[in-house]
């Protein structure tokens, strides 16, 4: 396993395409904390959806990147598909903490440049925990319904992009649309719960273990099923 | 030689509603060599990619009697970021073997195939012969049960082609199993114990007798893109490997002075000639 991420990291770095998301999401954070003093729970959760829609890029492009020849070989020299799959969604998984550390890493120290006064009241470490959580839960369910648009899973590319792009609106705009069509609820349910777990945070200045245990849950319980649901798809869909 | 490794049952594939190959029967045996003759588009490379499970069937089914190793050279590898040496070194570590292992093995092989000069550029960057090598070098790189090889020799010069034909001798006669697709008639008469020829998709055994007699020569001529090769001589030519710089022709003996004097005659430089060597 070590050698396998090692190699898919190798490759993935040689391609430079993490390099846009990257700077896209760096460009987010310098923008949005360029105005203070801002709510810490609101940063943190417009900060995650965010994250969502960059990890959903970064799935979707990881799987456009992958060769299927040299997949071939690799698969085989593994001779082990789960494992094979399993480590490139662990290179996503990697990528998708990286990304969250930048998340919340780069609030907490403009918030000590700026003397604490970022944010409408003071940084708590239950504060950087729980929103270092939420953006790792958002990377997790953004990579994961980005790779589920696998080459091998949708063969035709422009339909592949333009349902990863309604998928991704979808799951974080899902809450507008019950408004509006309420019965609409039984459709939006499908969709990665995005909204689901970034409505329980609206108008609360403390985030907290109870408010965000079953939201999470949810989510990472909808990433694996996804996950699961992506190697058995590659599996049924061979070259 | 008797023990079947592999049995193919009635083995069918399609893909959408175009049947690639139907009905197939095929049992490979263990230190067996096996080629896999056909036309382009026949369905060779998917027959081999269903042997070593890479491809799902339709339908039928295939037997294995233990867990093994498959080893698989493509017929066209991709132009990747990664320099010869970085992709030989992971494959060899994610087969398990050790640094030393890895090390002591591709420094073999790349001198073996010419490459030592090549194997810090980018594969990206080597030419298709050459980028071929690479492909066949991750497959020697530890010994497999069974080597699917899938026109190995594409775009490879004759130095090449001959270090090729004397690693795949070495393994079969270690009890390494070569199922290979190709084109070239004189490699099927060296390496292989049997041959088939995929037919209106299905399975045909080919006579190995009748193409053991036949004996090629090689002619090189300068490569001269304005011109193109008459038509009538073809047939004769049962490989034809276009160089940076030269034109490569190995032909049936038979036919050479055929093919000879109708290359001169539209003006190919010859650069040198001789008898194929077994």
């Amino acid at each position: 396993m070590k050698n396998l991420l090692r190699y898919h990291i190798k490759v993935y770095f040689k391609s430079n395409k993490l390099l846009l998301p990257f700077l896209i999401y760096l460009i987010y954070l310098c923008t949005a904390y360029s105005i203070m003093p801002y709510s810490i729970v609101s940063s943190f959760s417009e900060s995650a959806w965010v994250l969502f829609f960059v990890m959903t890029y970064v799935g979707f492009s990881y799987t456009e990147l992958e060769n299927p020849v040299t997949e071939q070989l690799v698969l085989l020299k593994v001779n082990n598909d789960n494992l094979y799959y399993f480590s490139r969604i662990t290179v996503l998984l990697i990528v998708g903490v990286i990304m969250s550390v930048m998340g919340i890493l780069y609030p907490v120290i403009f918030n000590v440049i700026n003397h604490s006064l970022l944010f409408t009241r003071s940084l708590m470490l239950s504060d950087i925990m729980f929103g270092f959580v939420l953006h790792c839960t958002m990377g997790f369910l953004g990579v994961m319904t980005g790779s589920l648009f696998h080459p091998r899973i949708i063969k035709n590319r422009k339909i592949a992009i333009l349902m990863v792009f309604f998928v991704a609106i979808l799951s974080v705009a899902k809450g507008s649309l019950i408004k509006e069509l309420p019965l609409i609820r039984l459709v939006t349910g499908i969709f990665p719960p995005v909204y689901d777990i970034l409505v329980t945070f609206t108008n609360r200045d403390f985030f907290s273990l109870q408010t965000m245990v079953i939201p999470i849950l949810g989510g990472i319980i909808y990433g694996t099923v996804l996950m699961l649901a992506q190697i058995y798809f590659l599996k049924k869909n061979k070259f | 030689m008797d023990d079947i490794i592999i049995a193919l049952n009635n083995v069918s594939k399609n893909f959408g509603r175009r049947i690639i190959l139907e009905h197939i029967n095929l049992t490979i045996k263990k230190g067996e060599s096996i080629a896999l003759l056909g036309h382009n588009g026949t369905g060779k490379s998917t027959l081999l990619r269903m042997i070593c499970s890479l491809t799902n069937i339709t339908s039928g089914n295939i037997k294995y009697t233990a867990r093994l190793k498959f080893n698989y050279v493509p017929e066209h590898f991709p132009k990747i970021d990664l320099t010869a040496r970085e992709f030989i070194g992971y494959m060899g570590l994610i087969e398990g073997m050790s640094e030393k292992m890895i090390n002591d093995r591709s420094r073999e092989l790349f001198h073996e195939f010419f490459m030592d000069e090549m194997i810090d550029v980018p594969i990206k960057h080597l030419s298709k012969g050459t980028i071929q090598k690479v492909a066949v070098i991750q497959a020697l790189l530890q010994t497999p049960d069974v080597l699917l090889l899938d026109e190995p020799l594409s775009g490879q010069d004759s130095q090449s082609q001959m270090a090729f034909i004397n690693l795949s001798k070495e393994l079969t006669n270690q009890g390494v199993t070569v199922v290979m697709s190709c084109h070239e008639r004189y490699l099927v008469k060296q390496l292989s114990h049997s041959a088939y020829e995929i037919i209106d998709k299905n399975l045909m055994p080919v006579n190995l007798t009748g193409l053991k007699e036949i004996d090629y020569d090689i002619m090189v001529f300068d490569a001269n893109r304005d011109k193109n090769i008459d038509s009538s001589i073809m047939a004769g030519i049962e490989q034809l490997n276009n160089f940076e710089n030269r034109l490569e022709l190995i032909v049936r003996r038979n036919k050479s002075d055929e093919v000879l004097k109708q290359m001169l005659k539209d003006d190919f430089k010859l650069r040198s000639m001789g008898a194929k060597e077994e």
